[in-house]
Parts: C-alpha cells; sequence; structure tokens
C-alpha cells in the first residue's frame, strides 16, 4: 500500500490530539492493514523522542549563579528549581527508580563547593536527592548544591529534610544533624535525629556512629545520636536491623520490629522509652513546611478569611484562622473530615449532593480573590462547585468546574465579554491550586490553577459592578431564588484550605502560593492538556 | 564492589542507553506524555525486579519493549478508555514490530541530532523549544506572536524536514555498506 499525504496528516493530527473522529477511524483501519504507515508512526515517535532528548540538552548548561546560591535560603533555591519547569519535568520524570540515570543531567546544575565533596564533575553519579524540606537551614560548606547530595559532609542547623538515595532508600533527617554522606549506602551521623525506611534494593543500607553501625535488612527505623555524648538509640518501625562494631563486620546483635536498643560506652542495652515522635516521617514534612508559614499568611492584612481545614473540637465548625477582619467561622454539614495533602493534615471530603461547608463574607469588594487546594475524584454534573454563593443574584460569585474539570466563574450580573479557556483542565486524583482573581478595576476576571491561568473573560464595563459574595458554599451551591432549576452542582473530592482575600493576586503570588502549599517538591504544576477539543463556552 | 552493587550499575547504564528508544516504543502508541513517563516508569521498576533472569545484555532493549508491552496494556486497562486510543491489537502489533527494528530506529535518532544543527537557527530554536519538557503550545504561539494553528503547521513542517533529512543520511549509509 501506498503511504499517501493524507495519511501522514492523520498521524500527525492523531499524535498532536485533534483528529476528527472519522479520521480517526480512517486511521485505525489503515494502520490495521498497514505495516509502512505503522512504520511512519514509530519513525515519528522516534523522532519526537529524539527531540525531546535535544531539548533537554540547553538546559543542562543554564548555571546557577553562585550569587545566588549566597542570597537564597534552601527553600528559596528550590522554589527558584521548581519555577524553572524544565529541571522539575526532568526530575519528575526519573525519580524514583531510574533515580541514578539522571546523573549527567543533574551533575551540571549548580554546585555549592563542600570541602569533603569531590570536584564537579559531569559524570558524578547521584547519590541522593533532596526530595521535601521543612524550614532546612544548612551551615555553610555544609550543604547540598540544589537538590542534590553528593558524598560529603552535611550541618543542617534547623528544619527537617527528606533525602532519597539512588539505591531507593529513603532518610528524614531533623536539625540539628550533622551527617557524613559516604556513599548510596553508607552515611555516618555524628549527631541528630533520623528515620530510614528501606525497599529491597538498598538492603544493606547502613548508619554509621561512633560506636555501633546500624545495618538495615529491610523496612524502617529510627536512629537518634546525641551531639555531646554520642550515644546512639535505634528503635526498629518494621523488619530488622543488624548491629555491628564500628568499622568491624562481626554482628553483635539484630533488633526486630518494636524493639529499641541504646549504645553507650561500648554497651548496647535494650531502650524501652524512646519518644518515636521525634522522628519523623516523609510524609510529615509537608505539613510540617505549610505550618511554618502559618504566621507569614496571617501578617498579610489583604487576607480576610483563611480556612486551613483544621478539625475544631466541635467536628462541624469550619474554623476561620484569620480573625483580623471579625469574619466568623463556617459551618460544615455532610462533609466527611479525611486526610488531606499530607499525613496528619486534615481536609473534608465531599461526596454525596448534599455535603456542603458554608461561610459568610459580608460586604462589598472591588476585587477578590479565592483560593483553595483541592483532589478532585469524579466529575459527575455539568458543574461541579468549588465555592458559590447562594442564589444567583448580581454580584454573587461563582467557582465551579465543567465535567471536562475546566473551571468556570466570576461574579454574576457583571457584563461580561471574551470567555475563554486558555490552559489546561483541573485533573482527577492530583491535589491543584486553584484560584479565581476578579478585578472590577482591571475588568478581569481568571481563573487560575497551579498557577496557571486556565479561564479568563473581561468585563465590558466596571461601572456600578461589584462584588457580594455573601453566604457561600464550599463544594456545592444553594439553588436559593433560582428561577429555573439546574442539576446539582455537588463536588466530589477533597478540599483541604481555602483563603480568601479582598484584593487581586498577581499571577506571581499564585505562583508563590501554589509552590508553598505544594504536596511535595517532586509535585508537578503541569497538568495533561484536554483530551478532546476546547469546548467553546457561553456566556 | 557486591554482586549486586555490579548488577545495579549494569542495570543503570543499560537504562540509559536504552532509555530514549524504549520511551521511543511508548510514544508510538500512546499520544499523553504523562502516560509516557507513568509506562516508563512501570517498565524501568519492572525491568530492575527481573534483572537477575536477563542473561544477554544485548537483548536488553527488545526484552524492555516486551515488558512496555505489557505496561502499556495494563495502562489502558486501567484508564478511562478515550475514544481517540487505538485498539489493544494494533497497540500492541506496533510495539512488537518495533521491537525487531530496534538497531535502525537507534541510529535513526542517533542522525537527527545532525539533522537538528543543520536547519536554520530559528527553526532549531524554534523546535527545542517546543520539545522542551513543560512547554506548552499555546504560551509558545502567543510568545512568538503566532496562530495556535499556525505553529502547529509550522512544527509539521519543520518534522517533515527533519524525517526527510534522517532518511537521506540512512540512505546514504545504505549505499556505503
Amino acid at each position: 500500500m501506498t503511504i499517501n499525504d493524507d495519511d501522514l496528516r492523520m498521524l500527525d493530527d492523531w499524535r498532536s490530539g485533534c483528529i476528527a473522529e472519522a479520521d480517526f477511524a480512517t486511521l485505525q483501519r489503515r494502520l490495521s492493514k498497514d505495516a509502512g504507515l505503522r512504520g511512519e508512526l514509530r519513525a515519528l515517535a522516534d523522532l519526537e523522542e529524539g527531540l525531546t532528548t535535544l531539548a533537554w540538552q540547553p538546559i543542562a548548561i543554564v548555571p546557577v549563579s553562585p550569587l545566588q546560591d549566597d542570597v537564597l535560603s534552601l527553600r528559596e533555591r528550590t522554589t527558584f528549581l521548581s519555577c524553572k519547569e524544565n529541571r522539575r519535568g526532568l526530575l519528575r520524570r526519573w525519580l524514583p527508580w531510574t533515580i541514578a540515570a539522571v546523573a549527567t543531567v543533574f551533575a551540571v546544575l549548580g554546585w555549592i563547593p563542600n570541602p569533603d565533596a569531590p570536584p564537579p564533575n559531569a559524570a558524578r553519579p547521584v547519590t541522593a536527592l533532596l526530595v521535601d524540606e521543612a524550614g532546612a537551614e544548612f551551615a555553610r560548606q555544609r550543604q547540598p548544591g540544589e537538590v542534590r547530595f553528593d558524598p560529603g559532609s552535611y550541618e543542617l542547623r534547623a528544619g527537617t529534610v527528606h533525602l532519597r538515595f539512588a539505591n531507593g532508600a529513603d532518610l528524614v533527617v531533623q536539625g540539628p544533624a550533622r551527617f557524613n554522606i559516604r556513599d548510596e549506602f553508607h552515611t555516618q551521623l555524628a549527631s541528630g535525629r533520623v528515620r530510614a525506611i528501606v525497599p529491597p534494593t538498598a538492603r544493606g543500607f547502613t548508619l554509621e556512629t561512633k560506636e555501633v553501625d546500624y545495618e538495615d535488612i529491610g523496612t524502617e527505623f529510627g536512629l537518634s545520636v546525641d551531639a555531646s555524648t554520642g550515644v546512639s538509640s535505634m528503635h526498629v518501625f518494621d523488619g530488622q536491623v543488624n548491629l555491628h562494631r564500628a568499622g568491624a563486620t562481626g554482628l553483635i546483635k539484630s533488633v526486630f520490629e518494636g524493639d529499641g536498643v541504646q549504645c553507650r560506652d561500648g554497651r548496647v542495652d535494650a531502650a524501652a522509652d524512646l519518644n518515636l515522635d521525634q522522628f519523623p516521617s516523609p510524609d510529615e514534612i509537608g505539613f510540617l513546611r505549610w505550618k511554618s508559614l502559618h504566621q507569614e499568611m496571617l501578617s498579610d492584612p489583604s487576607l480576610i478569611a483563611w480556612f486551613p481545614f483544621t478539625r475544631a473540637d466541635n467536628a462541624s465548625i469550619l474554623t476561620n484562622a484569620q480573625r483580623a477582619h471579625g469574619l466568623p467561622d463556617g459551618r460544615i454539614a455532610g462533609a466527611q473530615w479525611t486526610t488531606g495533602r499530607w499525613a496528619g493534615k486534615q481536609a473534608l471530603l465531599f461526596d454525596r449532593d448534599s455535603d456542603f461547608a458554608e461561610f459568610e463574607i459580608p460586604g462589598e469588594f472591588q476585587e477578590l480573590s479565592i483560593a483553595a487546594w483541592l483532589k478532585v475524584d469524579r466529575f459527575d454534573w455539568e458543574m461541579n462547585a468549588i465555592c458559590n454563593s447562594n442564589g444567583s443574584d448580581s454580584g454573587d460569585v461563582h467557582f465551579q468546574m465543567t465535567r471536562h474539570g475546566l473551571p468556570r466563574g466570576g461574579v454574576l450580573g457583571s457584563d461580561r465579554v471574551n470567555f475563554r479557556w486558555v490552559g489546561n483542565p483541573v485533573p482527577l486524583a492530583k491535589w491543584v491550586y486553584v484560584v479565581s482573581v476578579l478585578s472590577i478595576p482591571q475588568r478581569r476576571s481568571v481563573i487560575y490553577v497551579n498557577g496557571e491561568p486556565v479561564w479568563e473573560y473581561d468585563f465590558k464595563s466596571n461601572a456600578g459592578v461589584l462584588i457580594l459574595p455573601g453566604h457561600c458554599r464550599l463544594g456545592n451551591w444553594l439553588q436559593e431564588g433560582v428561577k429555573y432549576g439546574t442539576s446539582p452542582r455537588a463536588l466530589r473530592g477533597v478540599i483541604d484550605e481555602v483563603a480568601i482575600w479582598n484584593r487581586a493576586l498577581s499571577q506571581t503570588e499564585v505562583l508563590s502560593q501554589t509552590e508553598k502549599g505544594c504536596p511535595s517538591l517532586l509535585w508537578s504544576r503541569e497538568n495533561p492538556p484536554l483530551r478532546t477539543p476546547m469546548p467553546i463556552p457561553n456566556s | 564492589m557486591t554482586d549486586a552493587s555490579d548488577n545495579h550499575e549494569k542495570f543503570i547504564e543499560l537504562l540509559t542507553k536504552y532509555e530514549g528508544l524504549i520511551r521511543a516504543s511508548i510514544r508510538a502508541v500512546i499520544r499523553r506524555t504523562e502516560d509516557v513517563d507513568e509506562v516508563m516508569q512501570a517498565v524501568s521498576l519492572t525491568a530492575w525486579r527481573r534483572f537477575d533472569s536477563v542473561t544477554d545484555v544485548d537483548g536488553f532493549p527488545k526484552w524492555a519493549c516486551v515488558i512496555a508491552r505489557f505496561e502499556i496494556l495494563k495502562l489502558q486497562r486501567s484508564k478511562a478508555r478515550d475514544r481517540f486510543e487505538l485498539d489493544e491489537a494494533l497497540m500492541a502489533k506496533i510495539v512488537d514490530e518495533g521491537a525487531k527494528d530496534l538497531l535502525a530506529r537507534g541510529r535513526r535518532m542517533e542522525l537527527l541530532e545532525d539533522c537538528v544543527k543543520r536547519l536554520p537557527e530559528s527553526r532549531r530554536s524554534l523546535v527545542l523549544q517546543a520539545y522542551a519538557p513543560g512547554c506548552s503550545m499555546r504560551a509558545l504561539a502567543e510568545r512568538l506572536g503566532k496562530s495556535h494553528e499556525g505553529l502547529y503547521q509550522l512544527l509539521r513542517r519543520i518534522r517533515l524536514e527533519l524525517k526527510r533529512c534522517v532518511d537521506l543520511h540512512l540512505a546514504q549509509e545504505g549505499e556505503r555498506t
């Protein structure tokens, strides 16, 4: 069979996601019958993969200025890094199992001198990478390079970091701590507290102390070393840990799940009174990071309400943590308390048509920004509510998603034009940060998803337009006084934070909030595009 | 060094060497980058777990493509069906045929770099920007002051140009041998 231009066009259209239904049926038929066309398809995929690989290469030669390292804290530096979408994509694409294969790419990322670490070399393999951190402050000359931890000494003065070694072992280190990474299987802990989680690929992962080497035979243990005495205490959460005299191979003893030991002056004794809460798990780090930002959040005078979704003694109260503006707490009806972005963080599950939480935002506004962290399970209705004013009056605020996950909304009653979707929809089963920004003076309404604009429209005029949110429901819509009833708009998913500002946040601010609240440093802002052609919004 | 760490290094070396080809095989039948990443992740994990059974390292890419075939089908079955998704038998056929032709496909990918270098600077820069991870076609079109459709057509022409260049190189190599 001869391959014609039409075949090639259909192949290209299909790959680009813009093929018509009839063309797709034809293409599938043609591909089934024609080996040559299947070869063309593979050649096209090979070419695209090759281009993707080549497109990475310029990234590797972008240096990070040493000056930036001088002035930026670790968190700021990792945020700076994550704003470079290319690098972020790179990290996400490989971790965790192919971690070591990124060696040549990561090797050319920024380098902070560490006297014990080897010199920069483009072929250095990755030993460990930073997965997440909360308030981490390293001593100068004893800090990691960007997100990579090479063999060498580190001093974590404060905060908590989560490292993942190339063999798959996770190590959560709580500061203050001093440690020396020797290689991917051996780390010396001079002082501090760590939790090690060791998968089968990292069996034999060993934490070395002054007197004893703790070798993990699989799963999870916590270890603390006293800075002044060098006394080490270890508890096995799961699996088995073998103890060896430091630097020797002979086995002192094996310790099993639920047991602990303390090593002092060469003696190993049972330790039953360890405080196990002192070993943070990886999931807790993001939560710690988020909690450390509370004060900063509350100090913004334009923040008029902030619902951090922390369960109160009365489980039906939705606490407003921002008391400066006198707005009351909200009320929960039906929605169930569940787990949020991190272990220990609470959230509300909206799963029935009758589930909602409600609060009141009295007053008139010229600008308003409403933000929420949410994870959608399903889109059951034509419209799926995030936060809607009750009823449908002029000035009411609507913030919802279509069945495709495309957000839409704004302020009702205004003379609105140029409705458009300009970005990717909210995906299922992924935490996303959605922000609706309304500005009458700027005559613009934008909804951001993970910091990218997705929905926009303009106000024809700003005369007489006001924003009057009033009573609002989260995860639902009260169709009170609506002339023609519509389908329910009940959300199916989880919300774990809502914040409201009396001004229009800029995109930079939205991006900053996204980074601050993101579930982990491995979380990606990018969402997949719509699989079908973008619908044209009606007014 | 222990046998286990030798094995680990060998695995990483092979995966690094052939990752592009394996990903391209997945890419041929799956359009969404996120799904390609997911399958590649699953292939890496499965291949690592079963790596002890590999006796012929030359056969690694073909073996990995077989794993990819199963992981692709597994992913497709676990997800809601997309109406523009190829049917399973056709997907399997495309991947299986591709696994028999890895040498030539690998060569094509090597030649591509040279062909990209031959593109005029503006076209080279454009195509590399378009394929950079995280690049949105819409944002790129806006930045370049082009319509989405216009950019799409331009990229299509560049891809065609690159494919012709690679085909020409391959044909010339064939004549020489």
